[in-house]
C-alpha cells in the first residue's frame, strides 16, 4: 500500500506534502527532546513488527498495525509513521520520496482513527481495540482508493480495498491480542495519550 | 534485512564521493521532472526514461541490486498501471505505460542514492535541505535502534523456539501476537532507559557533528546537471 512515485500527479503529491507537513506540525507540537527518543524507539519497534512475516492460512503476510500505533502514541503516531515511511522510502524504495506526504497522510489517518476509537471510553476495551486495529488498516486502503478515483484511474481500487478487509480483520485480531498482552504486562503503555 | 545492515552497497561507485545533499536534491528534482511529464507516448518521454536508466547504470551500483529493488516495487506499480486498463478508461494503456516509466525511474534514482550513501548521511542531508527537524531526528533514532530491536526479536524468537520445541500450530497466533507485543514492551522499556541516559548526557534534540562538508563545484554540477538533463527533455 506504499504509493510509488510517478503514479499520482506532481501537483497532488506536492499538495499532500504540504498537508502532511501541516499534520506533522500539529502532531509534533510541544515535542520535548525525551519524546523524540521514545518516538524513535517505538518507530523502530513498529518497523521491526511490520517486517515480520506473519503465518496466515499456509501463506504469510506482514502487518502495518497503524491502529495499534495510534493507541500507543496518540497524535504522536503521525510523526512516527512519517519517519518510518521516510526511512523505507530512502532505504528500500518502499513508497516514493515525492509521494511520501501522500503515504504519510493515508497511513497517518489510519493511526489517528485508531486513536480516536480508542478514546471512546464508553465501549469495553476489546471491541475498541478490535475496531482501532480494523479501522487503522482499512481506512488507508479506502483513502487510497478515493485518491485513485480522483486521479482518474477509475474505481477499480475500491475492489482491492474491499478485499483488504480480510487483512484488516487479521490486524484487528492481532491488535486485540497485543493490547490484551500489554494490559497484563505493561498497562502504563496503554494510558490514553495526552492530546 | 540485508539491505539494512550493509551500510553502503556500492562504495566504489562514481556517485559515492559526492555530497549527500547534492545526491538527494539531484534525485528529488529529477523524480519531480520525470513525474511531471504528461502521460503521452512522446519520444522525449521515453528518452527521459532512458536517461534515468543511463544515470543508474553510470552510477554502477550493480544491475542485480537495481533489478531487486525494481522487482520489490513491481506488485504495486503493476496494480496501479493495470487499474486504468481494467477500468476501460480511454488511453488506459498509455496511462499504464506512463505510470511504469515514471515509477521505475524514481525507483532507479532512489536505489542509486541508497546504494552510494550511508543512511545517516542521507538523513542529515534531508534535514539540511529543509525537512522538519523532528522528522529527521525521529528517523535517525529509529535507524539507530532498529538493530537493537532486531537483535531483541531474534533473542525472543530463539527463546520461544526453545520453549515450544519449534512452532506448535495450535497456539501459533497467540504466540506470534505475544511475541510482537513483547517487542513493543522491550522497546518501551529500553526507550525509558535510553531517554534518561541521553538527557543526563545533555541531549537537547540534535546531534551535533564536527565534520562540516563544503559544497564543492562538482557537487553543484551534480545537483544541477542531473535534473537539468531531464528538464531539457521535458521542455524541449
Amino acid at each position: 500500500m506504499h504509493v510509488a512515485d510517478g503514479i499520482f500527479p506532481v501537483g497532488a503529491c506536492v499538495a499532500a506534502h504540504v498537508a502532511a507537513y501541516g499534520g506533522l506540525y500539529v502532531s509534533g507540537r510541544n515535542l520535548r527532546a525525551e519524546d523524540t527518543s521514545r518516538m524513535g524507539l517505538l518507530a523502530a519497534a513498529s518497523f521491526v513488527v511490520s517486517t515480520i512475516q506473519f503465518p496466515l492460512a499456509g501463506a504469510s503476510m506482514h502487518l502495518g498495525l497503524y491502529g495499534l500505533l495510534g493507541v500507543l502514541l496518540g497524535r504522536r503516531a503521525f510523526p512516527v509513521l512519517f519517519a518510518g515511511l521516510l526511512f523505507q522510502s530512502l532505504l528500500f524504495q518502499h513508497g516514493g520520496l515525492l509521494s511520501l506526504g501522500l503515504n504519510a497522510l493515508n497511513m497517518g489517518c489510519g493511526a489517528l482513527a485508531g486513536w480516536a476509537i480508542w478514546l471512546i471510553g464508553a465501549l469495553p476495551e476489546t471491541p475498541r481495540a478490535a475496531a482501532a486495529g480494523f479501522a487503522g488498516a482499512l481506512l488507508p486502503a479506502f483513502l487510497l482508493a478515493a485518491e485513485f478515483e480522483l486521479a482518474a484511474y477509475g474505481r477499480g481500487f475500491y475492489v482491492i480495498a474491499s478485499a483488504y478487509a480480510a487483512v484488516a480483520l487479521v490486524e484487528a485480531a492481532v491488535t486485540v491480542a497485543i493490547i490484551t498482552f500489554l494490559r497484563k504486562t505493561k498497562p502504563e503503555i496503554l494510558q490514553p495519550a495526552a492530546a | 534485512m540485508k539491505g539494512l545492515e550493509s551500510a553502503v552497497e556500492a562504495p566504489d561507485s562514481p556517485l559515492a564521493p559526492f555530497d549527500p545533499r547534492a545526491k538527494v536534491s539531484a534525485a528529488l528534482l529529477t523524480i519531480l521532472t520525470v513525474s511531471s511529464f504528461p502521460a503521452e507516448p512522446t519520444p522525449r518521454f521515453f528518452a527521459a526514461g532512458v536517461y534515468v536508466l543511463l544515470l543508474a547504470l553510470v552510477a554502477a551500483v550493480g544491475l542485480r541490486y537495481l533489478l531487486k529493488r525494481c522487482l520489490a516495487a513491481t506488485p504495486f506499480i503493476a496494480m496501479a498501471a493495470l487499474l486504468p486498463v481494467l477500468s476501460g478508461l480511454p488511453n488506459g494503456d498509455v496511462l499504464a505505460c506512463a505510470v511504469g516509466i515514471k515509477a521505475y525511474a524514481a525507483i532507479l534514482l532512489l536505489s542509486a542514492l541508497a546504494a552510494t550513501t550511508p543512511v545517516d548521511h542521507t538523513l542529515r542531508a534531508v534535514g539540511a535541505l529543509g525537512a522538519p527537524r523532528s522528522l529527521v531526528l525521529t528517523t535517525t533514532l529509529m535507524y539507530r535502534y532498529l538493530f537493537v530491536l532486531l537483535d531483541e526479536w531474534r533473542r525472543i524468537s530463539r527463546a520461544r523456539e526453545c520453549r515450544t520445541g519449534g512452532n506448535p500450530a495450535k497456539w501459533r497466533f497467540r504466540l506470534w501476537a505475544n511475541q510482537l507485543a513483547t517487542v513493543f514492551v522491550r522497546g518501551w522499556e529500553r526507550a525509558e532507559r535510553v531517554t534518561a541516559a541521553m538527557i543526563l548526557r545533555g541531549f537537547n534534540g540534535s546531534f551535533p557533528t564536527l565534520r562540516r562538508r563544503r559544497f564543492s563545484l562538482s557537487d553543484w554540477a551534480l545537483a544541477a546537471g542531473v535534473p537539468l538533463g531531464a528538464v531539457i527533455l521535458r521542455v524541449s
